[in-house]
């Protein structure tokens, strides 16, 4: 692990802001309305150069325009992607990290295996999953909810989908801390600690050649386009985006709906009183603790939103930003529980939006359903403990809580 | 939101269930689903 200690700290997040500032990381909120306020487009010479768009306006305009900007990669770090990681036109992790045209092509491979109809199904599993979590903390009136609770679910039910071994669920959470919190490690370092995630899932591809069964691994090695297999990279790339992108930001929403809860209790009232409020009210844990942030990187140089771009600039494309911006949402920095109009992009816009939008939602939902039954009351024991993660998907690492368990239910 | 006007295709894509054609209770759901769609994407003609 790089010691922040060893970067300048920051002055001012206008002209030289950093996402893995420990002020940033701590609350990024009045740093980004401040800049909204005064730029609203944030520079930084770091990571190379970068820009960091605070509106909703200027986020859309960037997240819809594929002509101007890539998606080579969509993780900033100190170094820039040369031509032989990203091996034309797959990209390292498709689609999220493949351009027009050939993002078409791999989004439509991805899609029907998160479509409603095909993830409906998991609810059972998935609330399984929770009442065995929650069993397992049974009798304890302190629990952490994030490493005992939320963490175990995306994580749990990504395992499930490709089906990876059991075991090897603290092993994924390992490799997601690697390539979403190490992005300020030096190049030589991210290829080291990148090593053993490459090899773990080549042997499961392997494994899954050998013994086909029918999970999404098997699916996307046996999938044809146009009477074609995918590449083993393409498969490769894919497996690990669906790894990545679907444990950290799920475990994040959880993590931060329960800690919202624990810290605001009519509000954790009130869904008990009204558990059909909860689909309304995840849309606003998703509108004011969105997770993700994506990048994209500046084809050419250019004049845009008024900012002299250079080429292989970084755009740090802040779906959280935005959905704080005033200009969109009434009381934009007040959360209302039950907020009638949302229009948030917590799964991103245009092309590259969230595949995995209805199985976050699923498990959104039958999540905190599961824990508000089992403890209509918690609240949280030490606020200082809590503790953000760092780099582009934010979220409660932990969160310390006292629970009383409902009568019902001991 | 609103699940008797729209559903979704197999690739998760919402489409319309039916001609479209709405009373005045459906479409108050529509004009909220309206409000709520991120991508601007759901048109409702007088």
């Amino acid at each position: 692990m790089t010691d922040m200690t060893d970067k300048p700290p920051v002055d001012d997040f206008a002209t030289d802001w950093d996402h893995t500032d420990p002020k940033w990381v701590h609350d990024p909120y009045p740093i980004w309305d401040d800049l909204r306020g005064r730029c609203p487009v944030a520079h930084t010479d770091r990571y190379g150069g970068g820009w960091f768009p605070t509106t909703y306006q200027g986020v859309s305009a960037i997240a819809k325009d594929t002509e101007h900007f890539t998606s080579r990669t969509v993780v900033i770090s100190n170094g820039r992607p040369g031509e032989e990681a990203m091996p034309a036109p797959i990209g390292v992790s498709p689609p999220i990290s493949s351009d027009p045209p050939f993002h078409a092509i791999a989004r439509k491979v991805v899609l029907p295996a998160f479509a409603p109809g095909a993830i409906n199904g998991y609810e059972p599993t998935i609330r399984a999953l929770c009442v065995e979590l929650l069993d397992q903390m049974r009798g304890q009136e302190f629990v952490n909810a994030s490493s005992q609770y939320a963490q175990y679910i995306p994580s749990g039910v990504i395992r499930r989908l490709l089906g990876f071994p059991e075991d090897d669920v603290d092993l994924f959470l390992k490799f997601v801390h690697i390539v979403l919190e190490g992005v300020d490690h030096n190049v030589d370092e991210r290829i080291e600690e990148f090593a053993p995630i490459e090899e773990y899932i080549v042997a499961q591809m392997e494994d899954h050649m050998a013994n086909p069964r029918d999970d999404l691994t098997n699916y996307l090695l046996n999938v044809e386009i146009e009477g074609q297999r995918l590449a083993p990279e393409h498969v490769f790339g894919t497996i690990i985006l669906t790894l990545i992108a679907g444990i950290d930001t799920t475990w994040s929403a959880l993590g931060s709906s329960i800690w919202h809860l624990a810290t605001h209790p009519e509000d954790l009232a009130r869904l008990v009183a009204e558990p059909d409020l909860l689909p309304v009210a995840i849309e606003e844990f998703l509108r004011f603790y969105a997770p993700v942030s994506m990048a994209r990187l500046v084809k050419h140089d250019m004049e845009y939103l008024g900012c002299a771009m250079k080429e292989d600039d970084w755009i740090l494309l802040g779906f959280p930003a935005a959905n704080r911006d005033p200009a969109v949402f009434a009381d934009a920095d007040t959360f209302i529980i039950d907020r009638a109009e949302n229009r948030h992009v917590a799964f991103g816009l245009g092309i590259h939006r969230c595949a995995g939008s209805n199985l976050a939602r699923l498990e959104l939902r039958v999540a905190l359903e599961e824990f508000i039954a089992r403890y209509p009351t918690f609240e949280l024991t030490e606020p200082d403990a809590v503790t953000w993660s760092q780099g582009q998907v934010r979220g409660p690492r932990s969160i310390p809580l006292r629970v009383t368990a409902s009568v019902a239910r001991v | 939101m609103a699940p008797e006007i729209f559903g979704f295709d197999d690739l998760g894509n919402g489409v319309v269930l039916g001609e479209g054609t709405l009373d005045e209770a459906a479409l108050e759901r529509a004009r909220l689903a309206q409000a709520n769609c991120p991508e601007h994407a759901i048109f409702i003609d007088d």
